[in-house]
């Protein structure tokens, strides 16, 4: 056990942290999607923990947490290659054929393919099993039609990894097939959906007839469910060492709104912030730990369960208590408001932290029955 | 940056477990709690496996803890390793092998404890209040005013003028007494120059050590209510069917993990030389405020989870859930950890140098 970086990791933190701080600034506003990946990538900063022969730097699992923290710290632009680095990437690394790794991963880490992950239809969300979307066979492979809902970054994506139902007439988690969409294809529309918070990241997809060749499929036809869940392991899983560093951020931002507000004596709030603090601190340690589980047996242990679900319950509550700081102000939502309507803007979006990803309900019925061997629940 | 256990460590928790599960079989537990009794039998399997040496680290001594909880050992394994052989380190003494414990706490009735000088030696007069173990201990280490501050002695037991009062607790395997001492001999431990900083250390080490068996408690409790929540069925169904029970464990879950994290880094903290006094002092404050939510958490949602069976006397889980409550309350309470906390986030930097004068 040791809690504290070894003098390699020190010195990758050391030089990682300087390069951020030059080149995070030159990435703000209105660069392409794919642009901080390709600047990321020349510097050797991603696939940190891929294997060499993936293109990666084959790091332990330890640097990735030290990627996740110093990105955060620097603001780094990371939202739109989330996808496919943290979860389409390693999906292919573990399903993809030879000739898949060599066409997918090197443009993943390059930042030529952005991903986005088109899974959730209009009637299937937490009861994903009941997608719909159907591929029909045909003699070059195969032809999709069908609808998907909020899909991240649908909108800047070059490819999608689509769940689909390729059987016909099965139901629930057989017959269902993992498909590498080519967003550009024939047939493929993409409409932005608004959200609450007023910005559009995701997106409805409308397939018609779009087609998809033999060698676009990832892992053997009908057994899309298992490939799928692999990619929600990894956002349910090690992903929460992204969003914890994260959360950390926004700590510290709130820490700045105390002060700013001259509330740092104020007992409720203090009692308040250091309840927060204990919180995010179980977190980035449970994430260390995660880390060690993965590195020592290549997958996470039981505890990784918990990592997405106590980090929206977190948030959020970190959200809702930098809004009450501002009092009347908290209802000034423009130019003139506090921190340019920082906390307004996460107060609506952390809503939505409990659903995406897996619902809360979903993440504790897995907890329940993975972990804890509970009967099924649903 | 390496967050597991050793091998090494991984086995000493597993053989930890097995002779307490062996000694501390539930009816046991319920049998001593009911009678308030005490095991001194345990004490030489437990010196034996090791649980006492000198060359223990921290890490270890938390996983030790661990299952302590997890067992609810009647042993007084923690008063000794935690509250007394700091003291007898920071003095340059050997370790005693029997158990001992340490009194420094004021007795809430008032009174508080003096020692004297006496010929080449010291007497001590007075009380001390929620001494833990005390009736098992064979030495005990007492905290006392001298003319130059507080000062620590070990006062061995039984003693001239030493009397042990039961105090009837909530929790009944680790006790509460009164110590009455009318100048009783002492033997100086630790002087006035560093009394103050040696109990503030071993306080913070002990308390330390609870946040690990608080660790323990809440996984008993979960397995306890895990398992109930399989076996009994209602509208046909194993209730764990029923997402109010399941999800509720779930939430048990999250609140251990995070506990267990927080300890066993603050354990490391502790144990690890060149680690500067306030990142171990936060890392404890953190661990005693996860690790008591955690307990307190489990065991209720425990209670609930096993109906009018968890309601009775006869089911053993209240004995977990009195020492979840005693481990809430022991020692500096959680506003306290929250304000130290606070304290440390919300201060302002100091001013630079320079600008502060004129
Ligand atoms: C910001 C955001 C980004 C997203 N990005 C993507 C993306 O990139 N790709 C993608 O494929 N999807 C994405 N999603 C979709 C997300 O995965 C789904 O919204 C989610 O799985 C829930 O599905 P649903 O919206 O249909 O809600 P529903 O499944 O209808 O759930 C509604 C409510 O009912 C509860 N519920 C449902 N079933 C049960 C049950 N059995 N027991 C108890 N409670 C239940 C849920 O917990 C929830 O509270 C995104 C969602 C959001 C909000």
């Amino acid at each position: 056990m040791r809690l504290r970086d070894t003098a390699e990791e020190s010195e990758f933190r050391a030089r990682l942290r300087a390069w951020l701080a030059t080149h995070v600034p030159r990435h703000h506003g209105g660069t392409a999607p794919g642009d901080w990946t390709k600047a990321l990538h020349a510097a050797g900063y991603t696939g940190l923990t891929w294997p060499a022969a993936y293109g990666g730097r084959g790091l332990p699992p330890t640097y990735q947490a030290i990627y996740a923290e110093e990105a955060a710290l620097a603001g780094a632009p990371d939202h739109v290659n989330v996808i496919g680095l943290g979860m389409v990437g390693p999906t292919i690394v573990s399903h993809g054929t030879p000739e898949q790794q060599r066409r997918f991963l090197e443009p993943i880490l390059s930042g030529d393919f952005v991903f986005c992950q088109g899974f959730s239809e209009p009637d299937a969300g937490s009861d994903l099993a009941s997608v719909r979307t159907r591929a029909v066979a045909t003699d070059d492979g195969w032809r999709v039609t069908g609808e998907k809902v909020w899909s991240s970054y649908a909108h800047q994506a070059d490819w999608c990894l689509l769940l689909a139902r390729t059987e016909p007439g099965s139901t629930a988690h057989a017959g269902l097939t993992c498909l590498l969409v080519d967003m550009r294809s024939p047939g493929v529309q993409v409409l932005p959906l608004r959200q609450s918070t007023g910005d559009s990241d995701f997106n409805q997809i409308v397939l018609t007839d779009v087609a998809v060749p033999h060698d676009c499929v990832l892992g053997p036809v009908g057994e899309g469910w298992r490939i799928a869940m692999t990619t929600l392991a990894h956002e349910r899983g090690t992903f929460g060492i992204t969003l914890t560093a994260r959360l950390a951020v926004e700590f510290d931002r709130l820490l700045g709104t105390v002060r700013d507000l001259g509330l740092a004596d104020d007992p409720a709030v203090r009692a308040d912030v250091a309840e927060l603090y204990v919180q995010l601190q179980g977190l980035r340690w449970t994430g260390q730990r995660t880390m060690a589980t993965l590195a020592r047996t290549g997958r996470p242990g039981p505890e990784s369960s918990i990592l997405k679900l106590h980090w929206s319950v977190t948030n959020q509550r970190l959200a809702a208590l930098a809004l009450r700081l501002l009092g009347p102000a908290a209802m000034l939502h423009g130019p003139d408001s506090h921190a340019a309507g920082h906390w307004q803007h996460l107060r609506l979006r952390s809503r939505a932290n409990s659903i995406e990803g897996g619902t809360s309900e979903i993440l504790r019925g897995i907890i329940a029955e993975r972990v804890l061997d509970l009967p099924r629940t649903r | 940056m390496d967050f597991a256990l050793t091998d090494d460590q991984r086995e000493l928790a597993a053989a930890a477990a097995r002779l307490l599960a062996d000694r501390y079989p539930v009816e046991r537990v319920a049998e001593l709690a009911d009678s308030c009794g005490t095991d001194p039998g345990t004490w030489p399997l437990l010196r034996r496996q090791g649980w006492c040496d000198p060359e223990l680290g921290m890490v270890e001594k938390g996983l030790l803890a661990q299952e302590s909880g997890y067992a609810l050992a009647a042993t007084a394994w923690w008063s000794t390793v935690g509250l007394a052989h700091p003291v007898y380190r920071a003095a340059g003494r050997g370790l005693p092998a029997d158990p001992l414990t340490l009194a420094w706490q004021d007795d809430p009735a008032g009174g508080g404890c003096r020692a004297a000088r006496h010929g080449s030696g010291w007497q001590l007069t007075g009380q001390r209040a929620l001494v833990t173990d005390a009736t098992t201990a064979s030495a005990l280490v007492v905290a006392a005013d001298t003319d130059d501050g507080i000062a620590l002695f070990a006062v061995r037991s039984p003693a001239a003028g030493l009397t042990i009062e039961a105090q009837p607790t909530l929790e009944r395997l680790r006790g509460a007494a009164r110590l009455h001492l009318a100048e009783t001999p002492g033997e100086l431990l630790v002087a006035p120059e560093t009394a103050g900083q040696v109990l503030a250390d071993t306080r913070r080490h002990a308390g330390t050590l609870l946040a690990c068996e608080a660790v323990g408690v809440a996984r008993r409790a979960l397995d306890m209510a895990r398992r109930h929540a399989v076996d009994r069925v209602q509208f046909g169904r194993p209730i764990g069917a029923y997402q109010a029970v399941a999800h509720r464990l779930a939430d048990s879950y999250v609140a251990l993990e995070l506990a267990t994290s927080l300890a066993l880094r603050a354990c490391w903290l502790d144990g690890t030389a060149d680690v500067d006094a306030t990142t171990v002092e936060h890392a404890h404050a953190e661990a005693v405020i996860a690790s008591r939510q955690a307990a307190v958490q489990a065991c209720e949602s425990a209670l609930q989870v096993t109906g009018g069976l968890g309601a009775t006397w006869e089911y053993p889980l209240h004995w977990w859930y009195r020492r979840a409550l005693w481990l809430d309350s022991f020692d500096t309470r959680t506003r306290t950890h929250l304000a130290t906390l606070a304290d440390h986030l919300l201060t302002a930097p100091p001013e630079p140098a320079g600008q502060a004068a004129g």
